[in-house]
């Protein structure tokens, strides 16, 4: 990164706005995989880019732009750019009826410094590529042996390195991070439809990864196998419980979206109505923070520079607040909580959740499913969607099996999908198992894009659910 | 010239089998909260993507491995080199079997003209702003937000084998949000759109309906909690990704691994009892990111795959010819108006909170956020349902409307009638 460069031109914006900063980002990141598709070792866009993006204040309101040329000709123009874009503020608000420019204050800039910068041992760049691929047709190979139903297995890592540096007024920061996440995806067919069982893995750090992936193929062939005797639910409310995937599906899709602040700003968060009021039973407590647990979306400060935080955003049952990017922190006067961030230097800051968790409680795995009378085991969580506005769930699981009189029935039944009213699950949670999990293999949008690097979590837990 | 250090490089280096694709992104974009403007951007950023194949041969067989790896324009050679050896490196592992490059042409440049050309992107950005917000005008309904994207692409693609082609490409795109507190209830709806030319009209339109249906929410109660004896009908966007299903299954790469059987010539309809559609695959652009020409090729015909589509190497993997892949799809209309389609017993899903389908097994579905009951010449409005099925199964009872719908992805019948 040319900072030296960048470094000057800030110079030139502090004298003519009375706040400005930059964020610079470097990332790479490679994917590998061996299926029946072939093999694949390549970098992936989503998760490398180099570029920087500008923050300016007028006084009144912000602007953006993203750049990554660096030649003279670029940087003597960026001024002007960022002059443009306050005055096509002013002319929106003579073109739309009714619209004004959103003022905001300033930005807190207040001299800390920081730098950022976690080593690990088993960095995957150390490793070759040859390693990598011969460890994953190692971990396919296995799943491929164990029954001749199979029609594929598809085995992959993939990570990303990045380095970040801010730099305001009074502020300079840098930090640099590695993550690298992994699946199993088991496939066997039956006529048309091929049916699908996955297990994924992650951690802060690299290639520890392969420990975690060795030894689940046994259990997702047999999960994979299940499925293809898999029945279609009669739709209902349940007693079910939870695996740690699947609660940290519910505690990411169906609150944490509801919790990010901005929605606040823009009357689309019911969350917003419900501070110090209970959501959920005095079991839960559930925290967000890029500082709250060291996995995947941890980091020492987010994409405007503010510092990690340990929200704890339930405490006891009882909402206590939510998570919030610089702007909406100004817009609301709330403190700020490190959750502004962008899917790259290319695209505005949201708030965005990082890693999202219920605590454990006491209870053990074998006492939650003997407590159930007619009900469900939940595993394997395939997707979800946030409902901010009016918290409706909608989430989906893989495998939803059977259990009568706290046994296993051997049924299984998918896909299923959760729905129902977030608060009345949540308030139903009578039993949690003594151990958090948290896992982050997946990326989260902000409805539909702006895709951010998350982990999720939690322990088992036993719920009421509508499954259909 | 980042692209010419990066040839200069791989001809020093004597790797003679590549593609090199480099992308210039340009936007303006707006981001209102209710009709206030909260934040201007704009951007203007360099990726180039630098694919390397190297061919080798392993207890006998040949192989054609590849490699990609991005590269911007703060690299400094050293940086660059670095990163040529690492994929080089890495091709040498990828064990795929051998496939040839498609031979190309030097072409001129396509500027992809759309009137969207005519003006600045922020000037763009503004008219379409301008437009949607004309239409905030209804009652007991509006705009919470809204997000504008006004894009240009300058692409530029090079290729080992003789490939050297460019187009430039405009589009608009984005999304916003409706909201109603009608009859005590406070919900809101969420609504994307794209296109690829000055639409003001489309946008206005789209606002205006999306205030209507935001409304209808708002009077909506919750729906039964089995709706599995209704026939469902599909609207809108939901439709797109039902027959995306089809586009999905005949990707070179899903029949190469075997995970779909189509192939051309293949009646996948013929239990059908219902009608049969007539999808066309439409290019999103002159050509695919590995420099091949694309231009419109019929998907399936009265039910009967015409064409599968797919990658370079899975396209030769599968010998079909090199058409590059689609995203776009164009589908016959059928001859039943909504008002006839509705007619029997149904349940019309208006917007889901997350419509899915699944390409593997064909489950399609999801919860619903507003939905309306037809039923003994009543129209009930419902919330909070789910709808679901399996395409396998749907496909032998379908109804299309005459009515059309179209977005940057799709443009056919704007519901269709399951069983």
């Amino acid at each position: 990164m040319e900072i030296k460069l960048i470094k000057e031109l800030m110079d030139k914006l502090w004298q003519k706005y009375e706040y400005a900063s930059v964020l610079a980002s470097d990332s790479v990141g490679k994917g590998y995989g061996v299926s029946g598709r072939g093999i694949n070792a390549a970098e992936n866009s989503m998760l490398c880019e180099c570029g920087y993006v500008i923050k300016a204040y007028d006084g009144r309101s912000y602007c953006e732009y993203s750049f990554n040329e660096t030649d003279a000709e670029t940087l003597e123009a960026v001024p002007e750019i960022l002059d443009g874009l306050f005055a096509a503020k002013e002319r929106l608000a003579g073109t739309i009826e009714g619209c004004e420019v959103n003022g905001y204050g300033a930005l807190p800039d207040n001299g800390e410094g920081l730098s950022y910068e976690k080593k690990y041992g088993d960095d995957p760049e150390e490793c070759s590529d040859e390693e990598i691929i011969n460890r994953l047709r190692s971990v396919r190979d296995k799943v491929m042996a164990m029954d001749e139903r199979l029609l594929d297995c598809d085995a992959a890592v993939s990570y990303q390195k990045y380095n970040k540096y801010f730099l305001s007024p009074n502020r300079e920061l840098s930090q640099n991070t590695l993550w690298m996440a992994g699946w199993v995806n088991v496939m066997a067919k039956k006529g048309e439809a091929v049916k699908t069982c996955f297990e994924s893995f992650s951690n802060p750090g690299g290639t520890a990864i392969f420990d975690k992936m060795d030894g689940i193929a046994a259990e997702t062939v047999r999960k994979t196998l299940d499925l293809l005797e898999s029945e279609t639910i009669t739709p209902g409310e349940y007693d079910c419980i939870c695996t740690p995937e699947v609660t940290g599906m519910i505690v990411h899709e169906a609150f944490g979206h509801g919790v990010e602040m901005d929605m606040f700003v823009k009357d689309r968060a019911l969350a917003k109505e419900y501070i110090g009021e209970y959501v959920a039973s005095p079991l839960v407590t559930m925290h967000d923070g890029a500082a709250a647990a060291d996995e995947v979306a941890t980091y020492g400060f987010d994409d405007e520079g503010m510092s990690a935080k340990d929200t704890v955003i339930i405490d006891k049952g009882i909402l206590k607040t939510g998570i919030c990017d610089a702007q909406t922190s100004l817009a609301l006067g709330c403190g700020f909580t490190g959750n502004g961030r962008r899917e790259s230097f290319e695209r505005k800051a949201y708030t965005r959740m990082t890693n999202t968790f219920f605590e454990h409680g006491k209870d053990k795995l074998e006492d939650m499913i003997a407590s159930i009378g007619h009900g469900y085991l939940l595993e394997n969580a395939i997707s979800g969607m946030e409902d901010p506005k009016n918290w409706g769930i909608q989430c989906m699981v893989n495998i939803a099996r059977e259990i009568r009189d706290g046994k296993f029935t051997g049924k299984i039944y998918s896909p299923v999908v959760l729905s129902g009213y977030v608060p009345d699950l949540l308030k139903s949670i009578s039993m949690m198992s003594d151990r958090t999990e948290l896992c982050g293999s997946g990326f989260c949008g902000k409805g539909y894009k702006e895709w951010v690097k998350v982990s999720d979590g939690g322990p088992y837990i036993k719920a009421r659910v509508k499954l259909g | 010239m980042i692209r010419d250090l990066v040839i200069d490089i791989l001809k020093a280096k004597k790797i003679t089998d590549y593609c090199v694709y480099d992308e210039l992104r340009e936007s303006a974009e707006l981001f209102f909260i209710r009709k206030n403007i909260d934040l201007t951007r704009e951007k203007k950023a360099r990726e180039l993507k630098l694919t390397v194949y190297r061919d080798f041969e392993k207890d006998g067989r040949k192989y054609r491995g590849q490699s990609a790896v991005y590269i911007y324009p703060a690299y400094d050679r050293s940086r660059i080199e670095g990163l040529v050896d690492d994929a080089y490196d890495s091709a040498l592992y990828v064990e795929n079997p051998y496939f040839d490059l498609p031979q190309g042409n030097r072409e001129e440049q396509i500027v992809m003209e759309n009137g969207l050309e005519k003006c600045s992107l922020m000037d763009n950005a503004v008219a379409m702003a301008s437009a949607l917000y004309e239409a905030d005008r209804e009652e007991g309904a509006w705009v919470n937000s809204s997000e504008f994207f006004s894009e240009k692409s300058t692409v530029h693609i090079i290729t080992s084998a003789g490939t050297d082609v460019s187009y430039v490409k405009f589009n608009i795109n984005g999304e916003f949000v409706t909201q109603s507190r009608a009859n005590g209830n406070d919900v809101e709806l969420h609504w994307q759109f794209e296109y690829d030319s000055p639409a003001k009209d489309a946008i206005r339109q789209k606002c205006a309906q999306a205030l209507k249906t935001v409304y209808d929410r708002a009077q909506a109660v919750k729906a039964p909690a089995d709706l599995s004896a209704y026939p469902i009908v599909l609207c809108d966007g939901a439709v797109r990704d039902f027959f995306g299903f089809y586009l999905d299954r005949a990707d070179a790469g899903m029949v190469y691994p075997g995970y779909s059987d189509y192939k051309a010539g293949e009646d996948i309809f013929k239990d059908a009892k219902g009608e049969k559609p007539h999808i066309v695959m439409v290019p999103d652009a002159p050509y695919s990111g590995e420099g091949v020409r694309k231009n419109e090729h019929t998907l399936l015909e009265s039910g009967a795959v015409k064409n599968l589509h797919g990658n370079v190497m899975y396209s030769s993997y599968t010998g079909i010819p090199q058409i590059g892949s689609y995203e776009r799809i164009r589908c016959g209309c059928g001859d039943t108006p909504l008002s006839e389609l509705v007619k029997e017993p149904c349940v019309m899903v208006k917007s889901f909170s997350d419509f899915q389908v699944d390409e593997m097994d064909g489950y399609f579905g999801g919860e619903f956020r507003l939905a309306y009951l037809y039923e003994g010449g009543e129209k009930k409005i419902l919330t909070g349902g789910t709808v679901s099925g399996n395409i396998f199964e749907a496909q032998k009872n379908l109804k299309f409307s005459a009515e059309k719908y179209g977005d940057a992805l799709y443009e056919g019948p704007a519901a269709v009638r399951i069983g």
